[in-house]
């Protein structure tokens, strides 16, 4: 199958016409941001070939396989100077990637439009897309994920150095940092911000199950941060986006009976990054201003004021973007933004994302356990249809992993084969005669709809007949936990909260992922497991590579589930904005602090 | 009348109770697992365990509803296990501006359904009442969701003659708050720019809000009218000479109005449950869009607020309705 190319659409009424998903992610998993590139590889530490901890770590490595000097920059900080010159040279604004002293006032107040309220602004709580869009504003992390194609820049570090076994990992505070109060970022507010999301176990903890506890973590000294792994993790740089760094006295000041507090930063921000709170009307509109004292400075045009207009309703969201009553607008209906596509005025980019749309499969239980049943549905799909559907919003799947990471060509997919179906469904002992299964989805989320009616028409030449049962997301979210219960065939978009293979693989693949949203599959092979442990173990990146495709072509040949397509992302936006307007990590939103606006 | 006062004011305890006991067995009879929602999507085991052990969901349910209930009564009306904001916090906050909404719309359903149908009735069979008909027919048959969306389109975006949504411009700051109603608090600080901005933005969603209820109101008001005016006393008054609208206003309407009061409070309590459409498409931040997301996300504390809060206003109303037939209809007497 050709795979369908992204482009950008403007207002030309004759661009290709295009479609938004449904909001699947605006009821659930938000936190499951997207995307990445294959520049990005590059400059992500413990990922890319040439740039690997191996090599930070074999050049710096003196005793016990640590890198230790703190003192020797040009040799000890090579893992994190090469991604950031990595990052300089890609497409990423001037403004992020090199802190400047000049400071560019800012001009204009956008307003994007969102159709979901957002949980909570605590770093170590909220984590879902519509949050990480507002979190990443108002606070800062050691690194950051910035532009499109991502990169991974050093932000509060100036570096960092790995040992060789990726265990170690020390970093370096920018001595320049400050939090909006004025208060100097030190290693101290590392540690704590690190301790308390592992000590209130959500949002984001997950990441760091079985790699660190509270215990690895120690200020060096006041701009020295020490990390030491449980176990090595390779994508440790990336993950470390996630720890978005806390000022301690402020939040210690503001603690009610001992809660960390977490009543507190449910509405107010305790951060250093580059906008403030202005206004805070929960349920209508979030205000963010420009910190004309933001510790990086402002090097490039920008907006002065960012407002997060709550608009439910997808037509009226597209109706206040066409009259310029909005510059952004996210959540948006299928033929909302089809409609955008004829406006004059409107841009509605489409970039690669890294948002994978599966059909989850039960390994576990029914007809579904059956190897040969879940190849047969695989080979019965019709991806064409789907794509059609979407409306070049949409690219074919290779696999599990997006296009934009997927480093492997050697890749056997599953093209729609109804010959070859037939001859999988006949290998079954127990299901070659046909038999009905549920296809389980969210309602009101037409995609997913759409999913089962394909389904339901190729699998009846099959003799197998399909009932579409539509149940309530919360509903649905209780039965992953069993896989007894579990759906037979549920589709969903699954992203990741960084660009890394193993953040795809190892939360729906590795058994001990079962259980979660991402690991509804239920699947469980010792030998994927064994190659995800070793393939994060390892800083050598082209053993990792080596590592995941052993484990991808493993998966498909499982047909663990059906990789039905990618989605594409960007939000629409008016064209009097221009900066770096689509990020495909965080939220796969806009990273404010490089948007300017025309007046 | 005082002992039936204390009387009816006595059982609303036991109703509330009766009341928290059913939502808290339905509401935790749901095959759904808020902690799991909560923690996301790649959320370990232990950490969804964590989450549920925070909000007691790990505890027998007779040992949640107790605690609930002690928590109650000292105040705490508990968290969301969602935005993890406190319920009482959010109830503040939204249930105004859907009281706002509602006693905007029953003012609009009352102030033009009563007259309607009081027209309808003295007309009988002429065009004002087939115009009546024609237009609560109409009223009550529009999807209230999608008439507000043509509204919208038609009166905000096309004529720009109100504005889409909310509450306030988005730019524009709240009043100070008082009782939490824009409108109101408008007035009370005396920015009277800001009332007429806000009475503006209430126009579109309270006209929409009423016009189930105005239909109704119309055709009852309408049909009682019509049993009164045939009656003796009716007849009597007429031969007295009494002015045609004193003997309708005066006389009629005032013996055919209690069965529209009942509807009226009636109609108020369904308001301020079911105003989640409106709520919806104008984006006001209201009681009834609070509910169906705490419903959605199977989230107990902010379901158990809201029906508590909600099933205490209905209550009241229907107390304060059952008064007022006295004060309509002398004859009636209360023991």
């Amino acid at each position: 199958m050709q795979r369908p190319r992204l482009s950008e659409h403007s207002g030309d009424p004759t661009a290709s016409p295009g479609v938004s998903r449904r909001s699947f992610l605006r009821l659930i998993a938000g936190s499951v941001a997207a995307a990445a590139a294959p520049a990005l590889l590059a400059a992500c530490g413990g990922s890319t070939a040439g740039q690997t901890p191996a090599s930070g770590g074999a050049s710096t490595a003196s005793t016990g396989g640590s890198a230790q000097s703190t003192q020797a920059p040009a040799a000890t900080a090579t893992q994190s100077t090469q991604a950031t010159s990595a990052a300089a040279t890609a497409s990423t604004p001037a403004a992020s990637a090199s802190p400047a002293a000049a400071t560019v006032p800012g001009q204009g107040t956008a307003i994007t439009a969102s159709s979901v309220d957002f949980a909570n602004l605590d770093p170590a709580v909220g984590h879902d897309g519509a949050t990480s869009n507002l979190q990443k504003h108002v606070y800062d992390s050691l690194y950051r994920h910035i532009g499109n194609p991502v990169q991974l820049v050093p932000w509060l570090a100036t570096g960092n150095e790995v040992s060789q076994d990726a265990k170690q990992w020390t970093f370096h505070l920018d001595s320049r940092a400050k939090f909006q109060d004025g208060t100097p970022v030190t290693a101290n507010d590392v540690v704590y911000s690190t301790q308390r999301l592992l000590s209130i176990n959500q949002g984001t903890a997950y990441m760091f199950k079985g790699v660190l506890s509270s215990s690895g973590v120690q200020a060096v000294d006041d701009h020295t941060v020490k990390f030491t792994l449980d176990n090595p993790y390779a994508p440790f740089l990336h993950a470390t986006t996630w720890i978005f760094i806390l000022n301690s006295a402020m939040v210690k000041k503001n603690e009610q009976s001992g809660d960390q507090g977490k009543k507190w930063l449910t509405t107010n921000a305790a951060g250093s990054g580059p906008f403030v709170i202005k206004n805070w009307q929960q349920g209508t509109i979030y205000q963010f201003d420009a910190d004309p004292n933001y510790w990086r400075g402002w090097p490039t045009p920008h907006v002065s004021s960012w407002v997060y207009q709550l608009i439910r309703e997808s037509a009226t969201e597209r109706l206040s973007l066409q009259q310029d009553k909005i510059q952004m607008a996210n959540w948006l209906s299928v033929n909302d933004m089809k409609l955008l596509q004829q406006t004059q005025g409107v841009v509605v980019p489409s970039f690669p994302s890294l948002s994978v749309y599966s059909i989850k499969l039960n390994n576990q239980r029914g007809p579904t356990s059956d190897v040969h049943v879940r190849r047969a549905i695989a080979y019965a799909m019709d991806y064409k249809a789907l794509l059609d559907y979407m409306q070049g919003r949409a690219v074919s799947a290779t696999g599990p992993l997006p296009p934009p990471i997927q480093f492997s060509k050697d890749l056997t997919y599953y093209d729609t084969d109804l010959t070859k179906a037939k001859a999988e469904l006949a290998l079954s002992a127990q299901y070659k005669d046909g038999f009905s299964i549920d296809f389980t989805y969210v309602t009101g989320l037409d995609e997913e709809r759409t999913t089962g009616l394909i389904l339901l028409n190729q699998l009846a030449k099959l003799n197998i007949k399909v009932n579409i049962v539509a149940v309530e997301w919360v509903n649905a979210v209780a039965t992953f936990s069993d896989p007894n219960k579990s759906p037979l065939m549920f589709p969903i978009y699954s992203a990741s909260d960084f660009p890394d293979p193993d953040a795809f693989l190892w939360s729906s693949f590795y058994s001990g992922s079962a259980g979660t949203w991402s690991g509804a599959s239920w699947y469980k092979n010792p030998q994927v497991d064994q190659l995800l442990v070793q393939a994060r173990s390892t800083t050598d990146q082209t053993q990792r590579n080596t590592l995941y495709e052993q484990a991808q072509k493993t998966i498909l040949d499982d047909a663990v589930e059906v990789f039905a397509m990618v989605q594409a992302g960007g939000l629409p936006y008016r064209n009097s904005l221009s900066g770096s307007l689509y990020s495909p990590v965080m939220g796969s939103s806009p990273w404010w602090y490089d948007i300017a606006m025309k007046a | 009348m005082g002992r039936y006062v204390v009387r009816r004011v006595l059982l609303i305890v036991p109703t509330l109770v009766g009341l928290s006991i059913l939502t808290f067995v339905v509401s935790h009879l749901m095959p759904a697992d808020p902690a799991k929602l909560a923690a996301g999507p790649r959320a370990t085991a232990d950490m969804v365990q964590t989450i549920r052990h925070e909000y007691g969901l790990d505890r027998p349910l007779s040992v949640q509803y107790v605690t609930y209930v002690r928590d109650l009564l000292r105040g705490n009306w508990g968290t969301s296990i969602i935005s993890q904001h406190p319920v009482l916090t959010d109830l503040r906050l939204y249930l105004p501006n859907t009281l706002e909404l509602v006693l905007a719309s029953m003012t609009i359903a009352i102030g033009v359904g009563v007259p309607l149908g009081v027209i309808a009735a003295v007309s009988q069979n002429r065009w004002p009442d087939h115009l009546s008909r024609l237009f609560t027919i109409s009223f009550v048959s529009l999807p209230s969701f999608w008439f507000a969306i043509i509204l919208q389109l038609t009166i905000a975006f096309t004529l720009g003659l109100l504005p889409v949504d909310g509450q306030l411009p988005t730019l524009t700051a709240p009043p100070h708050r008082v009782t939490g109603m824009v409108l109101v608090d408008s007035l009370l600080v005396g920015n009277l720019p800001l009332l007429w901005t806000a009475f503006q933005h209430l126009i579109l969603p309270a006209f929409v809000q009423s016009i189930g209820a105005m239909a109704i109101i119309t055709r009852m008001v309408r049909g009682d009218m019509l049993e009164i005016l045939g009656q003796d006393f009716v007849r009597t008054a007429r031969a007295k000479g009494l002015s045609a609208r004193r003997v309708v206003l005066g006389h009629a309407l005032r013996n055919a109005f209690i069965p529209t009061l009942t509807l009226i409070g009636l109609s108020f309590g369904f308001s301020l449950g079911g105003s989640v459409l409106v709520e919806t498409v104008f984006d006001w931040p209201g009681i009834g869009l609070y509910a169906v997301n705490a419903a959605l996300s199977a989230d107990f504390e902010p379901i158990m607020g809201v029906t508590i809060m909600v099933g205490f206003i209905f209550i009241v109303l229907n107390l304060v309705v059952d008064l007022l037939y006295g004060v309509l209809d002398p004859r009636i007497r209360y023991t």
